[in-house]
């Protein structure tokens, strides 16, 4: 087991010891009608400011502050015991009743799925990316597809040239053009389908009939093209997903901290 | 292109840059992008391929090598490049939009935060009930009380109290329990304003918390959890929790109730449910009214329930019994030798026929009566012995008086004595006579209403002038004279006058210091009139052969209780278990519309009922019913069946009363 | 190098010398002047070598006289290299706020202390000393004048020079690099009387000195060792060359000259010194790696001492091949030392090396991979991990983080099964894009043995990026604090420097790029085994 898996274990161990401890307190508590919600709050909160401090470490990658990977097993380790001790917290309500706690409960909720989800998605993912074929750097793809495309359109024309018949042009703007265009087919990717390679292989088939063995020759040598094409999507596909479902996770979390630590002020200037 | 070999070159790939923030706007709309990249300031910079050089004379292209090096055609005359695009827009890179994204989202919480800060919560649901500050709605009562009227500050003191106010609040413990005891009394006196001071409350009775903070109010009762949360929900494991007793279960573990539950003291009228054929035969709701069942199923007054079958017995027509029935306030006794001349000596001829008005001829015989009496001798004639109810005919005279019934030279010496004052003014002798034993002046007023003085004088009168009285009218209700003094017939159940005599004989018993005679002599002077010997006989009005005389705990005038005898005209209430809680209601309609009382009362054969009430101690328990078994109650209130939690039966708080201060808050 | 010059380096003292009936009409003596020599003119206090510099080439003076710095070492300064210093804590903390996203900017008025000569050609450029007689005063020197030869090691061994030298009064000097030098020593006694013997008296010895399995031996049986072993240099010192041109078609890497055939006779212990050579074993139609050497590694002990203590039964066979991969410098130690010297005191290993044919080829294939592809040169080797790798770029923020917010590595490269080797400098072991440099601004650092460009000196000219085999060191475009692009005074071209890994030497807690990945996905690795990430662990 590498280190970080190792460490991995090692924190979340503690962290479920911790979790029983305070949910056991706070049984204890509740058994001997005294009031243990808000050892549970505070560690909430200081729970909510460090994984938080994930992102900042992030920002100080200059400095030796401990390896980001041993970061994300605590961060994830940090976040499942946020959702336990949650719930510890608030006695097992699912749904509280004034506003601001309302926004926070679904804050936190859209935040902890965002997170599993994300989770998820950063486990399953690369594997799938690498044993698509090709490798590409994403602010590359629009380059790579230009340069696809730019060929595609030279066989096009060279064809057409050649052997006087528009018919693979016109086919060419009036269908594969649509493919060649942009990423395509993105929420099939996402499925691990094949649809791209179905369709393309269907649009070349329809017009391979109308053409010439020449013709076929640059025909093959475009779905040979759109294969590569396809494969670019994919990968545009997965890296989209794997960049933006960040765009849920941040944004919420900073919001559910600030609304966090305006419950921990209301708190204290009304009942604690 | 992605398959060239050469794709990692040095001279073809240059270093990505993921902190540039912005990206070529072609690239965005998926056209090729220009080899340059945005400007630094954010706009195209690949408008022109390359920046032309002026080099002496010649302009020279200047593309990069990555791009191919100089173009073949060269910049244009005019030293602008050759290839030239309209120039893109670009767009900011996706982590520069995240950021933004982000700190979007942290303005919008702030501001809806600050937003809907100053908001009041308002009703429960409605709209108007967003505000940041608000954790929710409350329960019913808090809202139409608390709420409605003074607001958030009726629990949280540093509401609405100003920015600084607040923000030191933020450091100060907010001690919201003690605003509760701003409405909830709990029993406790007004000026009490310490949590010790509630039942249930002082820690240091359960030696094994381990904290010793007292218990606050909000450590059970949590607030702001909607119109219908039961904010005073206690599990049976909280309750376990601090009582040494545990158990699991009522069914199972609970202690058996106590020996006689529930019944702490005996009745306090005597009635035998069981060894009397005719009350056996009775149904239970024949007298018992259902429909005012609470902690108990009270009787129904004397008419709707005794009165059914006993309602002739205090006017029974056998004029014996009656007459033993009657209180007998005045009995005077025969003048012979002995008691003559001392009779005698005391009366005034003149008050005498000044009060009786008397013309001078029955002046005159007075005067003669009075000389005879006084020259009287002799031995007195074969005294007729004194039978038990002579006695007991005397009895409230002697007591009055002063004299023992037997002894007949002082009870006539005392009796003359009274008769001469009855003659002057007899409402005020008899007044001083009921105060030196006791009475107040409301219960004199009491004692002789309906006590004609004309009567009285006419009776002593008679009996000092012409030796007896002839009674002119027949009909015996209320007070009457009869032929040896003066009686009062009860006019049926519940009369006041006889009532308030035995209120007065019972109290005698009570008296301190000098007026005090002991609870036995009085009563014993009493006994023979008030206090029956037998069911259903005599005694005055046979109130007392139903009506018991007991020694109970009563709160003096200083606080201070003290136990007195009391005759105790009304059934008693429901005992007070202060943290016990029962209803028969939903009992009474569950077991059936026929009375199922028996179900849990079961009917004892055993019972001796009479002789409970022989004493006045009230401990004496062991009616007509046997105690209440755990068992009984666990048949239905069992795991699985109906709640069998601790908060049925039992109240954490005695009395979480509300203080009158309450209603006046409004107006502060 | 003209015809006249060819004429005149033959009247030449040293040159004339050389029997030129010796060598064979293919390899003239007249050709070898021709194309594998050229005439360098120094101005007074140009460098000719720096110390710990690679070099390609040996060098005969003609005229002048250049001087040897003995000792103390001149400064890393001087040579055009930066001095190693670390930043500190607040310093670190500070680039959150002094890194700029602006490309490659550069404070310029650094630039002007440097020493350099420009010229209108960029290759022409040196560092130069401009206080001579102070450096004589400061240094012990040795002079050298017309007729000496000196260089040698470094065009044949891959060895870094020994001594700085440096022109004292205007020179000329023959550069002779080595395929010549190779052709002169094999061809001409007295030249490879004189290589060999500067080659055994420095090279040799001390590797017998440093090698384990002679450490207990005292000098004079050392000496004697020495004496009696041989060396050669298989594979060409410029396999850089022929890989990228190989890489570009396409088609994968020679399999290397063949030193040692499997079934041979072993003809003594093969002792790498430097360079890199592989062991394969014949499997199906191809050869199967087994293994590679590196410098201190050795071929052939298990059946030489199977042979030597009777048990194999008679022949003795090469169980494994041995070829080079690139250029390997060898020593052949003879039986009798072996038998002499290290099998008294040798324990066998229990497996021997041909046994690691009994792994499955799918557990060697990634070496496999990594020998093809000379990734066995890199010692910081940036492996990534791509089925944990989420293509986020952290690891090229955190290299923009500590280089002032430019990064220095490329998140791309070749790959195979699930590894990547990304384009970021390896560190070489045998670090050919430190050949060429004219003003010695890349240099190997001495304290952490990291490949080092210094900003500073560096002039552009881009000869060590089109030398890097892997295509790890990219040349930026520069620009002034204001962020337009600096010029050249003269050609109004955009000046350019190098850039590469530099394992983030300046900064406190080593490579960045690893500290950053939230997924344990990349590492700098050196090639062993099926898992390379194998003993980076931390």
């Amino acid at each position: 087991m590498r280190p970080v898996q190792k460490f991995g274990v090692s924190v979340s161990i503690a962290a479920a010891l911790v979790f029983l401890g305070v949910a056991g307190h706070a049984y204890q508590s509740w058994r001997h009608a005294e009031d243990a919600t808000p050892l549970s709050g505070y560690i909430l909160i200081v729970l909510f400011l460090l994984l938080g401090l994930f992102s900042s470490r992030k920002k100080l990658a200059m400095l030796p502050a401990g390896r980001a990977a041993y970061w994300t097993a605590a961060h994830s380790v940090g976040g499942l015991m946020a959702i336990g001790l949650y719930f510890v917290h608030t006695s097992g309500t699912v749904w509280p009743g004034g506003s601001a706690e309302r926004l926070l409960a679904a804050l936190f909720y859209l935040v902890s799925l965002s997170g599993l989800i994300g989770y998820a998605l950063q486990r399953l993912l690369p594997s799938r990316l690498t044993r698509a074929g090709v490798e590409v750097i994403y602010e590359r793809v629009p380059a790579e597809l230009a340069d696809i495309r730019q060929r595609v359109e030279a066989l096009v024309t060279d064809a057409t040239e050649q052997h006087g018949s528009d018919t693979l042009a016109r086919h060419y703007v009036e269908s594969l053009s649509w493919f060649f265009r942009r990423p395509r087919f993105f929420f099939d990717h996402l499925g691990g389908g094949r649809r791209g390679l179905a369709w393309v292989a269907r649009e070349t088939e329809a017009v391979s009939r109308y053409l010439d063995d020449s013709e076929k020759t640059c025909l093959d040598e475009i779905a040979e093209l759109a294969e590569i094409k396809d494969r670019v999507d994919f990968h545009w596909s997965l890296q989209t997903v794997l960049r933006y479902w960040l765009f849920v996770h941040l944004p919420l979390a900073a919001a559910a901290i600030v609304l966090a630590l305006w419950h921990v002020i209301l708190v204290h200037v009304y009942v604690i | 292109m992605i398959t060239d070999q050469d794709r990692y070159a040095y001279d073809n790939s240059r270093y990505e840059r993921p902190n540039f923030p912005y990206i070529c706007g072609r690239a965005c709309m998926w056209g090729k992008p220009c080899s340059r990249g945005p400007n630094l300031d954010g706009r195209c910079g690949g408008t022109t391929v390359c920046t032309p050089f002026r080099d002496d004379d010649r302009w020279v292209c200047r593309r990069s090598p990555a791009e191919g090096g100089p173009c073949e055609d060269g910049p244009m005359p005019d030293g602008s490049c050759c290839q030239s695009q309209p120039p893109c827009r670009p767009r900011r890179s996706i982590r520069v939009q995240r950021g933004r994204f982000t700190k979007i989202a942290v303005a919008l919480t702030l501001v809806l935060i600050l937003a809907f800060v100053g908001f009041q919560p308002g009703g429960s649901a409605s709209w108007s009930g967003i505000s940041s500050v608000s954790p929710g709605p409350l329960s019913g009562a808090h809202t139409s009380f608390a709420l409605a009227d003074i607001g958030c500050t009726a629990c949280h003191k540093a509401h609405d109290s100003g920015l600084l106010q607040m923000t030191q609040a933020l450091f100060e413990p907010a001690n919201v329990s003690a605003g509760c005891l701003g409405c909830h009394s709990f029993g406790a006196p007004e000026d009490a304003q310490s949590l010790a001071n509630i039942p249930h409350n002082n820690r240091t009775l359960v030696a094994a918390m381990a904290s010793d903070d007292e218990t606050a109010c909000l450590n059970c009762h949590t607030e702001h959890k909607g119109v219908d949360a039961n904010i005073a929900a206690v599990s049976d494991v909280q309750c376990n929790s601090c009582h040494e007793k545990k158990f699991a279960a009522f069914d199972t573990d609970h202690a058996a109730f106590s020996a006689q539950y529930p019944h702490i003291r005996r009745a306090g009228i005597q009635f035998d449910h069981s060894n009397v054929t005719e009350h056996a035969k009775l149904s239970c709701n024949d007298c018992h009214q259902v429909d005012a069942a609470a902690r108990n199923v009270p009787v129904a007054g004397f008419n709707e329930s005794c009165g059914e079958c006993h309602g002739d017995l205090l006017r029974s027509t056998d004029a014996t019994a009656a007459e033993r029935w009657d209180l007998r306030l005045l009995r005077i006794p025969e003048f012979d030798a002995k008691t003559s001349p001392v009779l005698a000596k005391k009366f005034k001829i003149k008050k005498l026929a000044k009060a009786c008005r008397l013309d001078d001829d029955a002046k005159g015989q007075l005067t003669e009566r009075i000389a005879e009496l006084r020259e009287a001798t002799g031995s007195s004639k074969a005294k007729a012995k004194l039978n038990d109810q002579d006695l007991e005919a005397r009895a409230v005279t002697a007591f009055l008086t002063g004299a023992k019934a037997n002894k007949d030279k002082a009870y006539a010496k005392n009796v003359g004595k009274l008769l001469v004052a009855l003659a002057g003014k007899p409402n005020k002798a008899l007044g001083k006579l009921l105060s030196k034993k006791g009475a107040s002046r409301s219960e004199t007023a009491t004692l002789l209403a309906g006590l004609s003085p004309d009567l009285v004088r006419s009776v002593a009168c008679g009996w000092l002038i012409d030796g007896g009285y002839k009674p002119r009218s027949k009909t015996k209700n209320g007070w009457f004279a009869t032929a040896d003094g003066l009686s009062y017939r009860p006019t049926g159940h519940g009369d006041p006058v006889l009532r308030a005599w035995i209120d007065f004989a019972v109290s005698s018993a009570n008296l301190k210091g000098k007026k005090a005679l002991g609870a036995g002599a009085v009563l014993a002077a009493f006994r023979p009139q008030m206090m029956p010997d037998s069911v259903l006989a005599s005694g005055v009005g046979g109130c007392l052969s139903c009506h018991a005389v007991s020694r109970m705990a009563v709160a003096a005038k200083d606080g201070a209780p003290e136990l007195r005898l009391l005759a105790e005209w009304r059934q008693e209430p429901a005992s007070k278990r202060p943290l016990v809680r029962y209803d028969h209601r939903p009992h009474v309609d569950l077991l059936g519309a026929t009375p199922k009382c028996g179900v849990c009362h079961e009917r004892r054969e055993d019972a001796k009922i009479s002789k409970m009430f022989e004493a006045f101690d009230i401990d004496v328990v062991g009616g007509s019913f046997a105690p209440i078994r755990k068992e009984i109650c666990a048949e239905c209130h069992t795991s699985g069946q109906v709640r069998n939690d601790c908060q049925l039966c039992h109240e954490y708080h005695t009395e979480p009363g509300f203080r009158h201060a309450m209603m006046g808050a409004a107006e502060n | 190098m003209t015809e006249d010059d060819v004429d005149r380096l033959m009247t030449n003292d040293v040159i004339a010398a050389i029997e030129a009936d010796r060598f064979p009409p293919g390899t003239a003596l007249g050709d070898i002047l021709r194309y594998d020599t050229r005439i360098v003119d120094f101005g007074p206090g140009d460098f000719v070598v720096r110390e710990n510099d690679y070099g390609n080439s040996a060098f005969l003076i003609l005229d002048g006289t250049l001087q040897v710095v003995l000792s103390p070492n001149l400064p890393e300064r001087l040579l055009g290299r930066q001095t190693l210093t670390r930043k500190g804590f607040f310093e670190t903390i500070s680039q959150l706020w002094t890194n700029s996203w602006r490309p490659e900017l550069r404070d310029t008025a650094r630039y002007d202390g440097q020493q350099l000569r420009g010229g209108a050609k960029l290759e022409s450029a040196h560092v130069v000393i401009q206080d001579i007689p102070t450096i004589l005063n400061e240094h012990r020197t040795a002079t050298l004048g017309v007729n000496d030869f000196f260089g040698e090691l470094a065009a044949l061994g891959r060895i870094p020079r020994t001594a700085t030298i440096f022109a004292e009064t205007p020179a000329r000097v023959l550069e002779i690099r080595w395929q010549g030098l190779r052709e002169l020593r094999r061809f001409d006694p007295g030249w490879r009387r004189q290589i060999d013997e500067t080659y055994r008296e420095n090279a040799l010895l001390r590797a017998l000195r440093e090698a384990p399995m002679f450490s207990h031996l005292n000098s004079d049986d050392l000496q004697k060792v020495s004496e009696s072993v041989l060396f050669e240099t298989h594979g060409a010192f410029d396999w850089h060359t022929t890989y990228k041109r190989m890489r570009e078609q396409g088609k994968a890497s020679e399999h290397g000259t063949v030193i040692a055939r499997e079934g041979d006779y072993p003809d003594g212990l093969l002792f790498v010194r430097a360079g890199f050579a592989r062991v394969s074993k014949t499997m199906g139609n191809g050869e199967r790696t087994l293994n590679y050497l590196g410098a201190g590694d050795f071929h052939g002990i298990d059946e030489l001492y199977a042979a030597s203590q009777g048990s194999s039964g008679g022949d003795v066979a090469l169980e494994t091949s041995l070829t080079a991969l690139g250029y390997v410098d060898l020593l052949r130690i003879p039986r009798q030392a072996l038998e002499k010297y290290v099998f008294p005191n040798y324990v066998a290993p229990e497996r021997r090396t041909s046994q690691l044919a009994e792994r499955d080829v799918g557990e060697d294939m990634l070496m496999e991979w990594a020998v093809d592809m000379r990734y066995i040169n890199g010692t910081q080797a940036m492996l990534i991990d791509l089925d944990r790798c989420v293509r986020c770029d952290d690891c090229v923020r955190a290299c923009a983080s500590t280089h002032g917010g430019n990064p220095r590595f490329l998140r791309h490269g070749s790959i195979a099964d699930h590894w990547m080797v990304a384009n970021a400098c390896m560190h070489c072991a045998d670090p050919v894009c430190m050949i060429g440099c004219p003003t010695g601004a890349i240099h190997r650092s001495i304290e952490g043995g990291m490949v080092i460009i210094n900003d500073d000196t560096c002039i552009g000219c881009g000869t060590c990026a089109a030398s890097c085999p892997y295509d790890n060191i990219r040349l930026v475009e520069i620009r002034n604090n204001a962020g337009d692009l600096v010029q050249d005074a003269e050609t109004h071209l955009p000046i350019q420097k190098a850039t590469k890994c530099d394992l983030c030497v300046g900064n406190i807690g080593g490579p960045a790029c690893v500290r950053a990945c939230p997924h344990d996905a990349l590492r700098r690795v050196e090639f062993h085994g099926s898992d390379p990430f194998a003993g980076t662990a931390r």
